[in-house]
């Protein structure tokens, strides 16, 4: 990622299409003008370079004394197009800012443009733009570049501001899986006194929570605290379900593209067996070779789940460790 | 208002002024320009569903390239190459307007209009450019934005669609503070351009030049005239020069009684005066002073006039004028003098073509007694001629002169005879001469007449006393315009008299009575507008017109003298309009002075100029993602990433969170089998990346060599 001494870069123009063509007609004029002596062309001169200057003078007038921020969504799937909101905030008191553009950078690649028609003075407008991931993973945010090609669309101007933010990408949801059976474990399985989907009220109350369900919500306890406030209910059963992912790379293989989009199919079975399991009120947990997701109960939103396997590396086997007592070979 | 109606609006208004800039010059005959007017009328009603017809787009391209090929037909047969193509670029417009979907649409018709801007500075150079010029100020940034913003949104829903359509039928972008902030930009435009036309240097090369103006007709100035045409324009109230006396008194009288002379004509036959074709001889020059008679001196009185272009090229001179003075144009840094030329009849021209008002200076006597005059031979016995069965016309000069023999008693007896007394009477109807002679039936029937019946009857009646005598034409009288500060010649004081040979002299005699002499100053609203009008004519000519690069140097130095008057410097004089107080009434240096060696070494700064910023760009691009480094550390870079792609072949890629140091320590006690070589080529790479130590090329490849050993050499190590 770039180093940014500052957080806002220095304001950039560039000649559009139009510009160009403009600039040239304008030579052309300049040119005509002086060859012929003529003063109605120098008269038409001055207005086209007139209108050059007024224009960048504008452009900038519109860039001036803006606010930018990101709406990131809660969740981002793989594979699935979610829409990204930027918010642009115009403090100026008198001037409205006219035909802006902000472009985000994920992972070093330009975004699609939110387009900003009008923000009118004080005001704040949202655009959103179009953000489809066709992997998982943790994707870094770094720099909008904000520009406008207001009013006459002959120079285009804009700045880079550096807004680092990161997004969690889940991984793809598969449309059908096979749900196995759950077998009930005898001996060391004992009811896990968990909350979770049921019907008992547990008697106690927490914030509310992306995938919550609005009949949970206590509204007696959400009007006196100002925020929305949900029951949690007692789980009825103990099941809980583990779900193991083999994130090795085996050694010696030939294929490792194969063996890589394997891995992937795996960790999407996972994720969407766990948020089937997990709306059946069933508890839970992914192991891999190298770690262990938290245990989310049965009833609760997948998103730790998700969050584990969106970041589920694959892993090479760690190499023979020498014994210690083993002299260091000479160089 | 809805932006798809704000937007047909004022893109009709842009291309109806780029249109009107066209149609001011004369490539247009009234049947074309009615036309145009009636196709861009049409284009208007052009909407869908009618655009989304298969066969309607067709239809305009096809049409686009007939009347192209039938332009190129007609240039090929003759006619004027300029001409065709304002036409063709007339019918483009009316083309595009009659088909406009996208915003690339209303771009092109935005771009022809443009260019129907610049072509209209070759047409017209009037008052009328000035108010299309001002219009395109205003309109200009309308038409841009809602261009600009009409791209925008089909770039963000797509050039056709119902969100598009919703977004064009919105109101909220076309709003009256749109327009009215988008209005006051025409303010810092306007100003921006003020400055940059008084600024930019005039080094014109003139290697072509525009077409000249539209001249006024004139009847009367030709080389014949028929008798009755003055009385044609008598009421036209169109304005043919502008007087500006010196030192007139103040405040100035309301009209003035001034003789401007213009041609003669010494040939008088059924009814038509001609003038015989003798070639004339230019006017002896010392610098800008052309000698009529004599230089001038001081006691002479001094016009000057601003003559508006005729399609005759004739100078009009004040009674008694002896030199005409008649400032150069510079091009290309040197003066080039007018050719001005006098003909027998002293009928004096100028050579070449006017981009506008011809402003000259004219010397005469304080008191005029006639002038003396070189006549050819056989000019000698024309002014002498009288017409056959003109037996009655020379009995009744005979009878009014009653006996005299003075010659200039003579021309009085006859002048009063015509003028006074009241058996003539003027009017501007024309008598009704049944195929008669005219001249007879006015002075035997009719005795009524306009000022050419008055001077034809006393120039025969003149010459049938054996005295030389001439019809002149010319200008008598200009009424006051407080507006402009001049005296306005009208085509209304169009005026015929006669000069009579006398004594070596001729001179001067109006038979004309004064009810046809002297006319009141018009007054009323319409008079004010006129004058007005007229008034920022002249305003405009002079300071935008003829603008040039001394005018510049003037107003330098009148810059400079005011800012050191500010200062208070001593001996500095105030500014004057008329120049630099010097006391002296010269043409001053030419500041600048190029030529073709001038254009090339500019040309060339902004080529070199253009080169060094692509040149500047292209490099800023190469060296955006870091900075551009040395070869040596180059090298050792490329190095440690042979190195690097090596080890995660080998499964021991470097942890982010390791150092390059680090990592190789960390294989070394894990016992990695080429532990050796990493640290060696780590070592390598560190010294010649941040230390000091360089990195041969033989060094180099060595080590990449054995770089690219690590994974081979891990490989091929025992695994307990």
């Amino acid at each position: 990622m770039r180093i940014f001494r500052r957080k806002r870069s220095r304001r950039r123009f560039r000649l559009t299409r139009e510009g160009r063509a403009f600039l040239f007609v304008t030579v052309g004029v300049g040119l005509a003008a002086v060859n012929t002596a003529n003063n109605l062309l120098y008269l038409v001169l001055g207005l086209l370079l007139s209108l050059l200057l007024v224009s960048g003078v504008l452009s900038d007038l519109a860039l001036w004394k803006l606010q930018i921020s990101r709406n990131l969504p809660a969740r981002l799937f793989a594979g699935r197009r979610s829409l990204i909101d930027i918010a642009l905030l115009n403090e100026k008191r008198w001037l409205s800012s006219v035909s802006v553009e902000a472009i985000d950078e994920v992972d070093g690649v330009d975004t699609e443009a939110a387009r900003f028609v009008r923000v009118a003075p004080g005001k704040t407008e949202v655009a959103s733009y179009r953000f489809e991931s066709p992997r998982r993973g943790l994707f870094e945010l770094g720099t909008v570049r904000v520009l406008t090609r207001y009013p006459f669309g002959l120079i285009e101007k804009g700045y880079t501001i550096f807004l680092p933010d990161e997004i969690v990408v889940y991984p793809r949801l598969l449309e059908h899986v096979a749900t196995p059976a759950l077998r009930p474990m005898q001996g060391d399985a004992a009811p896990i006194h968990q909350t979770g989907r049921g019907s008992e009220f547990a008697g106690s109350v927490r914030f509310y929570r992306e995938g919550d369900e609005a009949r949970d919500i206590h509204w007696k306890r959400t009007a006196s605290r100002g925020e929305l406030v949900v029951r949690e209910h007692e789980q009825d059963s103990s099941a809980l379900v583990t779900l193991t992912v083999d994130n090795l790379i085996p050694s010696g293989l030939d294929d490792e593209a194969a063996w890589q989009e394997r891995f992937e199919t795996s960790i999407s079975e996972v994720a969407t067996l766990a948020s089937v399991y997990l709306t059946q009120g069933i508890s839970v947990q992914v192991q891999s070779s190298s770690s262990v997701s938290p245990l989310v109960p049965g009833g609760t939103p997948p998103d730790p789940i998700w969050h584990f396997l969106a970041l589920l590396a694959p892993a090479r086997a760690a190499a023979h460790r020498r014994d210690p007592k083993h002299k260091r070979r000479a160089a | 208002m809805k932006f798809s109606s704000a937007h047909k609006l004022v893109t009709y208004l842009f291309a109806a002024l780029g249109l009107i800039a066209l149609l001011l010059g004369t490539t247009f005959s009234p049947v074309e320009a009615t036309l145009v007017v009636l196709a861009f009328a049409a284009s208007w009603f052009a909407e869908p569903p009618l655009l989304d017809r298969p066969g309607y787009s067709r239809f305009w391209n096809i049409a686009a390239v007939l009347v192209l090929v039938l332009q190129i037909a007609r240039a090929m047969a003759g006619e004027s190459i300029l001409s065709v193509g304002v036409q063709y670029a007339a019918f483009l417009q009316i083309s595009r307007l009659s088909h406009r979907k996208t915003a690339a649409d209303y771009q092109q018709i935005a771009i022809l209009g443009f260019l129907h801007l610049i072509a209209g500075t070759v047409f017209s150079t009037g008052l009328d450019y000035a108010v299309v010029f001002f219009g395109f100020v205003i309109v200009m940034p309308w038409m841009l934005a809602l261009t600009h913003l009409r791209k925008e949104l089909e770039i963000a829903h797509g050039s056709d669609g119902p969100v598009l359509r919703g977004e064009l039928q919105s109101k909220k972008l076309a709003t009256p503070a749109f327009f009215g902030g988008t209005t006051l930009l025409a303010v810092p435009l306007f100003v921006l351009t003020a400055a940059m036309f008084f600024a930019f240097p005039r080094v014109g090369f003139g290697f072509l030049s525009n077409l000249g103006v539209r001249p006024q007709s004139v009847a009367g100035f030709g080389d014949d005239v028929e008798l009755g045409g003055f009385g044609t324009i008598r009421d036209d109230p169109t304005v043919v020069m502008r007087v500006k006396p010196k030192n007139r008194p103040d405040p100035p009288r309301r009209s003035l009684d001034l003789r401007l002379r213009g041609t003669s004509f010494d040939r008088y036959s059924d009814g038509r005066w001609s003038r015989s074709p003798i070639a004339g001889e230019e006017l002896k020059r010392l610098q800008d002073t052309y000698m009529v008679f004599r230089p001038p001196k001081p006691g002479d009185r001094e016009y000057e006039i601003i003559l508006d272009p005729m399609d005759e090229a004739v100078l009009f001179l004040p009674e008694g004028t002896v030199s005409l003075q008649l400032p150069p144009t510079v091009r290309a840094g040197r003066n080039r003098y007018r050719r001005i030329t006098r003909s027998p009849g002293l009928d004096v021209r100028y050579q070449g073509r006017v981009q506008g008002p011809l402003t000259y200076k004219a010397f005469a006597k304080a008191k005029s007694r006639g002038f003396r005059e070189n006549i050819p031979n056989r000019l000698r016995s024309r002014y002498l001629e009288v017409p056959p069965d003109y037996d009655r016309v020379e009995a009744l000069a005979r009878e009014v002169v009653n006996g005299v023999s003075n010659p200039h008693a003579q021309a009085q007896f006859v002048e009063r005879y015509l003028r006074g007394g009241g058996k003539y009477r003027y009017t501007l109807e024309q008598p009704d001469t049944e195929g008669k002679d005219p001249l007879q039936v006015f002075l035997f029937e009719a005795k009524a007449g306009h000022c050419e019946y008055f001077s034809t009857a006393m120039a025969i009646m003149m010459r049938s006393l054996g005295l030389p005598a001439r019809n002149v034409t010319g200008f008598l009288g200009a009424d006051y315009n407080p507006y402009g500060d001049y005296y306005a010649v009208r085509n209304g004081h169009a005026h015929s008299w006669v000069e009579v040979l006398i004594d070596g002299r001729w001179v001067t005699f109006d038979p004309t009575p004064a009810s046809g002499q002297v006319f009141a100053a018009p007054s009323g609203l319409a008079v004010k507008m006129r004058q007005i009008l007229d008034a920022m004519r002249v305003r405009w000519a002079e300071y935008v017109v003829e603008y040039n690069i001394r005018d510049q140097a003037k107003a330098l130095q009148g810059l400079a003298a005011w800012y050191r008057s500010l200062r208070g410097d001593r001996g500095a004089k105030p500014f004057s309009a008329d120049g630099p107080s010097n006391g002296q009434n010269e043409l001053g240096p030419i500041p600048f002075r190029p030529d073709w060696r001038w254009f090339v070494a500019i040309m060339s700064v902004f080529g070199v100029g253009v080169l060094w910023v692509r040149w500047r760009r292209k490099r800023r691009r190469r060296t955006r993602a870091g900075r551009q480094l040395d070869p040596n550390r180059d090298r050792a870079v490329r190095l440690y990433l042979t190195l690097e792609s090596s080890l995660r072949s080998a499964g021991q890629a470097r942890p982010p969170d390791l150092t390059p140091i680090e990592h190789a320590e960390e294989l070394d006690r894990a016992g990695f089998a080429a532990s050796d070589e990493v640290r060696e080529v780590t070592d390598a790479y560190l010294a010649a990346r941040f230390g000091e130590a360089t990195l041969p090329l033989h060094d180099y490849k060595r080590l990449r060599q054995l770089s690219r050993g690590v994974r081979a050499k891990a490989k091929r190590a025992p695994t307990s």
